[in-house]
């Protein structure tokens, strides 16, 4: 019988071919990305325009907070444009960026100091964007998260992360990044039931 | 066969709600804060702070007190400092060369910045604290006018720069790539 399932091993790589798509994957010209490295404000500014929104969901995702959201973008960028030109292009840009605001973000992480209590239940984000029902409900849900697991969650579901990457991000096991990732999963599932249903047979 | 039956059942599920997560609309910030980020790029830099840092909530309470204590002592005992204890002139040669040396680590820092690659969290949360530290030691040295003072200060920053310094070069690694696996993604969109 020909197997459509995949072990854990082999979802990173089939996620990443087949179904992730990140809303950072940008392909930005690199004559654009050269302009910016030589202090061209305007081109900076492009740039800047054209990650805003992605940098500021990360962030608001992981966080769930929208001042630190904007408080790591603003430190993203700022970044970026001290480090651009020591960008080497042998990668895409979007996912240099993407690993600098990710880095910002589980720097906040740790600031707060809960990493380890993944139990803590953070304030619900409201995205700014009118979005329908199922989506506020969706969002509600992954508001009610611990900050970890919800971080877990989106980097390896949006982002198209491995748990490799993850644990390496966090410093931790690729046990931990399963296991929060399940932990997530499940309570997701059931803060969201219905709803997910919806979705997937529209 | 039922396990299998599960795990298809378990993998269809992950894939719903991946879908359902990827499908959440992008968020804005409620306006772009571009023009305070230009305005910060584009502003000569100050010189005891070569990259500005942000500093926590509590290190902003205790800088605040002891520059309140500071001010505070002066104002109720001003005549308690010696007058030949005020710095007007150029700072002394050690201090300068306490400077000297701050930035010469500033710019091996911005070295080690520049290559942008992950640390570990461990790392990452002492290089955190270290630049809460040197943060509040940049707010302290704007505050001393004495040439005492300050050299203990620039010390004080010379070392905890060197800790920084240390810090990072010492807990690089290269491997699962700086990109998150983006190298392995195509681009959703192209900009021309």
């Amino acid at each position: 019988m020909a197997s459509t399932h995949v072990t854990c091993d082999q979802i990173g790589p089939t996620r990443i071919l087949g179904f992730v798509t990140s809303h950072f994957a940008i392909d930005v010209p690199s004559s654009l990305i050269e302009r910016a490295a030589h202090g061209e404000m305007r081109a900076f500014e492009h740039i800047y325009r054209l990650f805003e929104r992605p940098v500021y969901t990360l962030a608001l995702r992981m966080l769930g907070d929208a001042d630190e959201a904007q408080e790591i973008l603003h430190d993203a960028m700022l970044q970026l444009f001290r480090k651009l030109g020591q960008f080497r292009g042998d990668a895409p840009f979007w996912g240099w960026l993407r690993q600098i605001a990710i880095n910002e973000a589980l720097m906040r992480l740790r600031r707060r100091g809960i990493v380890e209590t993944v139990d803590e239940m953070p304030e619900s984000v409201d995205c700014s964007t009118p979005s329908p029902e199922h989506q506020r409900d969706l969002e509600r849900a992954l508001s009610r998260l611990p900050p970890v697991t919800r971080s877990v969650v989106w980097l390896y579901h949006v982002e198209g992360y491995s748990h490799e990457e993850i644990a390496v991000s966090f410093g931790k096991s690729v046990s931990f990044s399963k296991s929060q990732l399940a932990r997530g999963t499940q309570k997701l599932r059931a803060l969201y039931a219905a709803p997910l249903v919806q979705v997937a047979y529209a | 066969m039922r396990d299998e039956y599960m795990l298809m059942n378990a993998d269809d599920d992950a894939h719903e709600l991946a879908a359902a997560l990827r499908s959440l609309p992008l968020c804005a910030p409620n306006r772009s804060h571009f023009a305070e980020l230009e305005r910060e790029l584009t502003m000569p830099s100050a010189p005891a702070a070569a990259t500005p840092r942000r500093v926590g909530g509590a290190w902003i309470a205790v800088a605040a007190t002891l520059v309140a204590a500071i001010l505070g002592a002066r104002l109720l005992h001003p005549r308690s400092l010696p007058h030949t204890d005020v710095v007007t002139a150029a700072p002394s040669t050690d201090t300068l060369a306490l400077i000297a040396q701050s930035q010469q680590l500033d710019g091996l820092l911005a070295t080690l910045d520049a290559r942008s690659v992950p640390i570990d969290a461990g790392a990452a949360m002492a290089c955190a604290e270290i630049e809460d530290l040197i943060g509040l030691t940049d707010l302290q040295l704007n505050a001393v006018d004495r040439d005492d003072e300050a050299q203990a200060l620039w010390s004080r920053r010379v070392d905890l720069m060197s800790r920084l310094a240390s810090t990072r070069a010492g807990n690089r690694y290269d491997s699962l790539s700086d990109n998150g696996g983006a190298h392995l993604q195509g681009a959703n969109y192209r900009v021309d």
